[in-house]
């Protein structure tokens, strides 16, 4: 039986559908009591940004309390309580040369700052890996 | 034996190497390997198009063909809609399955 | 240490801000920590392979690029680190690539091909 699984993402915030299903995923591991490697490389860095904030939507017509619109770090903070609540792990690595080419070092404390080095040792140490590229062709 | 599982992301109409991607996956299954084929966001929208014909000769040969059951009813697909050869899957249902297996090489398209 | 396959299948994405390919990037410095990775060149991403390439020059405002990724150069590096590179030869083909022009080494291998390839390797990565 497959106990741990590592994934690298790479999609920015708000841009993909691909983020979605890797949340879902992580999601469904953590509630199988999988144990979950996540490097996030590239624009993923920015998923965990703490100055992320909800808005209004004015096309909506609604206020910021009635649009409520979780941003992807509440999302990610989300995974850390599900992890904790099923007495499974999550390790949360953004790539540190990504993080400071984006500006996006102001990230949730339970996600750590890495680099290729911390993915290799996630693989290494898990029974899968999935890579899920960004791409624009 | 190992087990492949692709999981099929794009839309088959405007990415046409989706077509490579159930080819590919049914020559692994020809020569005797494991292989699934997940169908998910946009990926599902293969269960209407006129490519699904495609992911018939992958199944014939072999090839298990599951679909995302969150992703079909984003899409406004129906299970009973879907040709008897794919199978609807909620996404902890299809974790289930691939990750009991030893090692699956996930293969995300 | 398993042996992978990753897969580079969008090309110029970014590399002039970057000065990097991501996925060329990522995959050389696995290597370097010790990952036996062999890779599979893809789609646009076979241009890759091309052996001249001139993406130098760019200036944007007063800030100029001055070192862009120069992906036959990153291939080179990563065939010298003991990586073998294969390129779709359909994909070639399908955009008109002379198989002549391209970096010595690339080894071309044909769209029917890849599944035999794939079954060499205990991981697959798509880029």
């Amino acid at each position: 039986m497959n106990n741990s699984i590592t994934l690298c993402i790479m999609d920015p915030p708000y841009e993909s559908a691909n983020t979605t299903t890797a949340f879902r995923l992580i999601d469904a591991a953590l509630r199988q009591h999988i144990e979950v490697n996540v490097f996030a490389f590239e624009g993923a860095v920015a998923l965990t940004v703490k100055d992320q904030m909800p808005h209004p939507n004015p096309v909506h017509g609604t206020t910021v309390e009635e649009e409520k619109h979780p941003t992807t770090k509440d999302l990610v903070v989300s995974l850390f309580d599900l992890a904790e609540s099923m007495k499974a792990d999550l390790n949360w690595v953004n790539c540190g040369l990504c993080v400071d080419e984006r500006g996006t070092g102001n990230f949730i404390d339970a996600a750590r700052r890495g680099g290729p080095p911390d993915f290799l040792q996630m693989v290494q140490s898990s029974d899968t890996t999935l890579v899920v590229p960004t791409r624009r062709d | 034996m190992s087990q492949f599982c692709f999981m099929a992301s794009r839309d088959p109409v405007s990415s046409t190497d989706s077509l490579h991607l159930y080819r590919r996956a049914a020559d692994l299954a020809v020569a005797g390997e494991r292989v699934s084929l997940f169908l998910l966001q946009n990926g599902v929208l293969a269960t209407q198009s006129l490519n699904d014909k495609a992911l018939r000769q992958a199944y014939e040969k072999g090839v298990s063909i599951y679909a995302d059951k969150f992703s079909l009813r984003e899409r406004g697909i129906f299970a009973n809609e879907l040709d008897d050869f794919i199978e609807p899957l909620s996404i902890d249902e299809w974790l289930r399955r691939v990750i009991s297996e030893d090692h699956p090489k996930l293969i995300w398209h | 240490m398993s042996k992978i396959l990753s897969i580079v299948s969008t090309a110029y994405r970014a590399t002039q801000e970057e000065q990097d390919d991501a996925g060329l990037w990522v995959n050389r410095a696995l290597v370097n920590g010790g990952a036996e990775i062999d890779l599979l060149l893809q789609g646009s991403a076979v241009n890759y392979a091309v052996a001249r390439q001139d993406p130098t020059g760019l200036v944007i405002g007063s800030v100029a690029i001055e070192h862009p990724a120069i992906p036959p150069q990153d291939l080179k590096a990563l065939q010298a680190g003991g990586m073998q590179v294969f390129a779709d030869a359909t994909d070639i083909e399908a955009y008109g690539l002379d198989p002549e022009k391209l970096e010595p080494g690339v080894q071309l291998i044909t769209k029917g091909s890849i599944a035999g390839l794939f079954r060499k390797y205990e991981q697959v990565w798509q880029w």
